[in-house]
């Protein structure tokens, strides 16, 4: 098969090295992945790990669509069969970057609630369409469909993380590691480019070797920048978040902090024993225990009982860092006030230390 | 389509070399980041970077011998000096084992005798022939070894608890793995006559060996620091005391009842006893910097008959806190134990201690919720 001036299955003396470099890209993306898994089932209550468990998605799609590029340019005679294998891969990688964006856009919206796996969803669609009536420019097309909105959604949230002002303080030096995070990624994605026929038709196989290095050179680089860049997150619930209370299982108030003003409410014993008595009817109804969330548009209550008190937060949407931030702390609380709830004298002035702990967590 | 196989395994092979410098690597890293504490039993972790980061590179030879050299002299030549790299791991992971630490279940002896075979093994490769039947002795120095290293660490997981043993076992089971696909693929086919399906069998042993050295990195992330053996048993009780105030803000008995650790019951007459010897030591300290004009520096240890008392002090702002530890023999992991100690409730009850107006009155049950803390440390 000879496609421009370039022949399939690659042979001469390259194909032993760039089929044993192709073959390091799969397994580094593979191992990538894993060392995140393991991340995030070691820190599986840690908000940070939502960004964690998207990326695994994105490294396995690249390793197992390279594997596929693998069968279809060293092992298959057929022109029309290597597209057949090509677009096996560009199936896989797609559906691996569906999860990633569902992942991503689960918990933060970008522009519109879910609008990158809706966009996604319509780009496979389309993919699917290509590969029936026209596989020949699927190839091509796979460019636009795959890379136009990854690019575009990876722009965005660097953006959104660069001017997080919340981010900035939180870490000083983050900047050039988020410069290096995008020399990385033009790395992976130049080198990717370097690989695709019609650059090695240009240019010849030495291009394509250049293209593997400088894939594996980026996988280094953006697996050492993902291990510490910010997930969006950890700061974005922030501007959602609206009251924060503590109860008895009796259902008395015994702490609340209001993020958006500090007027008083005064009436806030009212607010949680009614939102204790819609939590027992919950149970009861349900005869299921632990967290509930109701939603109405534009407020949520989370409500998060533990085994001696109960987490409450109102806030404008739900996001799951919320929920990850009221367990975190009912349960410092509960740990640190464990004897005193025990016991408690019904004196109120004991608990007003437990600013201290929402000051920490909340910052 | 035409699949060599050759094109499918080597590369795995080379991916396995290179995932043995990681784990070699990743094992050093851990030695390093815990050496400051002086630990004496993280020598393990140094053994296992040497085995991984030897083995891999007597691998590299190995490969570049069957694979890339016609040659037969050089390729004789590199076999031998991968062999020898390999033999030299097994004999350095061995010499590590006769570190003090392990004094209570290595037979230095055998220790001894098993590296003497192996450094005689690995001389004698320069005189014996790859095709000679002693050859095979050579090989055989290097099972011996290896057999010696996964019992050693059959014991270790006996004697250790908590994370460490689950971490232990996973990293045997990841050997068990990797010297299970070594012998299918080294041995096995030839053995069983079976040298037409050779390369199946390296492409089977490969992926085994891949799967066992990802089951080893699960097993050594985020590897804990390994303490000495028995050293909760030496822990006797542990105070925390505000200097400025002379209170005893918490403390801790450790009583050691069917191997569980449990609060001894406190007699308030003890108590008293126990809280007005504790602040002693906030005597003592100052008496010994007033007589030797150390007011900057502190006491961080004190020997009393065959017992021990480990001082910690808090840090800026807390630095008014002294943490205390009384145990029964001189360890290093007690003061390990007393940092943790130290990290941890600073970071539960700081806020509590800056602005601690509003738990006055309410401060020995507030501190007390520390026993929770203290028995997940010692899990």
């Amino acid at each position: 098969m000879i496609y421009g001036q370039i022949e399939f299955p690659i042979e001469g003396p390259l194909r032993e090295v760039l089929l044993l470099l192709e073959w390091l890209i799969v397994y580094f993306f593979l191992e990538l992945a894993f060392i995140f898994f393991i991340r995030v089932k070691k820190q599986q209550k840690e908000i940070r790990t939502l960004l964690d468990k998207a990326i695994i998605f994105i490294f396995l799609g690249w390793s197992s669509m390279w594997l596929f590029y693998i069968i279809g340019d060293y092992y298959v005679e057929t022109r029309y069969s290597r597209l057949l294998i090509f677009n096996i891969g560009y199936f896989v990688r797609m559906i691996f970057g569906l999860i990633f964006f569902y992942i991503m856009e689960k918990y933060q919206i970008f522009i519109k609630k879910f609008l990158f796996t809706i966009l996604f969803i319509i780009m496979i669609v389309l993919s699917i369409i290509l590969s029936i009536f026209a596989i020949e420019y699927t190839q091509t097309m796979s460019t636009i469909l795959f890379w136009l909105p990854f690019i575009l959604f990876i722009s965005l949230y660097m953006i959104k993380l660069g001017t997080n002002p919340q981010i900035k303080i939180v870490r000083e030096n983050l900047k050039w590691k988020f410069y290096l995070s995008i020399i990385g990624f033009f790395a992976v994605v130049l080198g990717f480019g370097a690989t695709s026929d019609p650059m090695v038709t240009l240019m010849g196989w030495n291009i394509r070797l250049i293209g593997d290095i400088s894939q594996l050179i980026g996988v280094a680089i953006l697996s050492y920048c993902f291990s510490s860049i910010p997930s969006l997150t950890e700061y974005t619930w922030q501007d959602k978040i609206d009251k924060l209370f503590l109860m008895m299982d009796s259902g008395i108030c015994i702490y609340v902090k209001l993020f958006r003003d500090n007027i008083d409410m005064g009436n806030e014993q009212g607010i949680t024993g009614s939102i204790n008595s819609i939590k027992i009817n919950l149970e009861k109804l349900t005869n299921k225990t632990g967290s509930s969330i109701i939603e109405k548009e534009g407020k949520v209550i989370i409500i998060q009982p533990r085994g001696l008190i109960t987490g409450i937060i109102i806030a404008d949407e739900y996001l799951h860092s919320l929920e990850l931030l009221l367990e975190k702390f009912t349960k410092k609380v509960e740990i640190i006030y464990n004897k005193i709830l025990k016991n408690w004298d019904g004196k109120l002035k004991v608990f007003e230390s437990i600013n201290n702990i929402s000051r920490e967590i909340f910052f | 389509m035409v699949i060599i196989l050759r094109e499918i395994y080597l590369p795995a092979m080379i991916f396995c070399i290179i995932m043995e410098f990681e784990l070699s690597f990743y094992f050093l890293f851990q030695y390093y980041k815990q050496r400051d504490e002086k630990l004496s039993m993280n020598i393990i972790l140094l053994s296992f970077s040497l085995l991984f980061g030897f083995g891999a590179t007597g691998f590299i030879f190995l490969i570049m011998s069957s694979y890339y050299i016609n040659n037969l002299i050089i390729a004789n030549i590199l076999l031998k000096i991968g062999i020898f790299l390999l033999l030299f791991a097994v004999l350095l992971f061995l010499i590590t084992l006769l570190s003090k630490s392990f004094n209570e279940f290595v037979n230095p002896i055998l220790v001894i005798v098993i590296s003497i075979i192996i450094i005689i093994a690995a001389v004698s490769l320069i005189f014996v022939d790859i095709d000679s039947f002693e050859f095979t002795y050579i090989l055989l120095s290097g099972l011996i070894g290896g057999f010696y290293m996964i019992n050693f660490q059959r014991k270790l997981i006996k004697l250790t608890t908590g994370e460490v043993k689950n971490k232990f076992i996973i990293i045997i089971a990841g050997e068990l793995f990797v010297a299970g696909g070594m012998g299918f693929g080294s041995g096995l086919s030839t053995i069983l006559q079976f040298q037409m399906f050779e390369e199946i069998f390296y492409l089977i042993s490969v992926y085994i060996i891949i799967l066992g050295l990802i089951i080893m990195f699960y097993g050594i992330f985020r590897f804990p620091v390994i303490l000495e053996f028995n050293w909760v048993q030496n822990l006797r009780k542990l105070y925390i005391i505000d200097q400025e105030k002379l209170t005893e803000l918490y403390t801790f008995d450790f009583t050691n009842s069917n191997n569980k650790i449990i609060v001894s019951k406190k007699n308030p007459d003890v108590m008293k006893t126990n809280n007005m010897s504790s602040i002693g030591i906030i005597g003592i300290n100052e008496i010994f910097s007033s007589i030797t004009n150390t007011d900057k520096l502190k006491i961080k240890k004190i020997k009393q008959g065959e017992s021990f008392i480990h001082l910690e002090y808090g840090d800026e702002p807390l630095s008014y806190i002294i943490f205390i530890v009384l145990a029964e023999k001189k360890m290093t992991s007690v003061n390990f134990f007393l940092k943790i100690i130290k990290k941890q409730f600073q970071s539960l009850y700081k806020d509590f201690l800056i602005n601690n107006k509003s738990i006055e009155g309410y401060e020995k049950e507030l501190f007390s919720s520390f026993d929770i803390i203290i028995k997940n440390i010692l899990k």
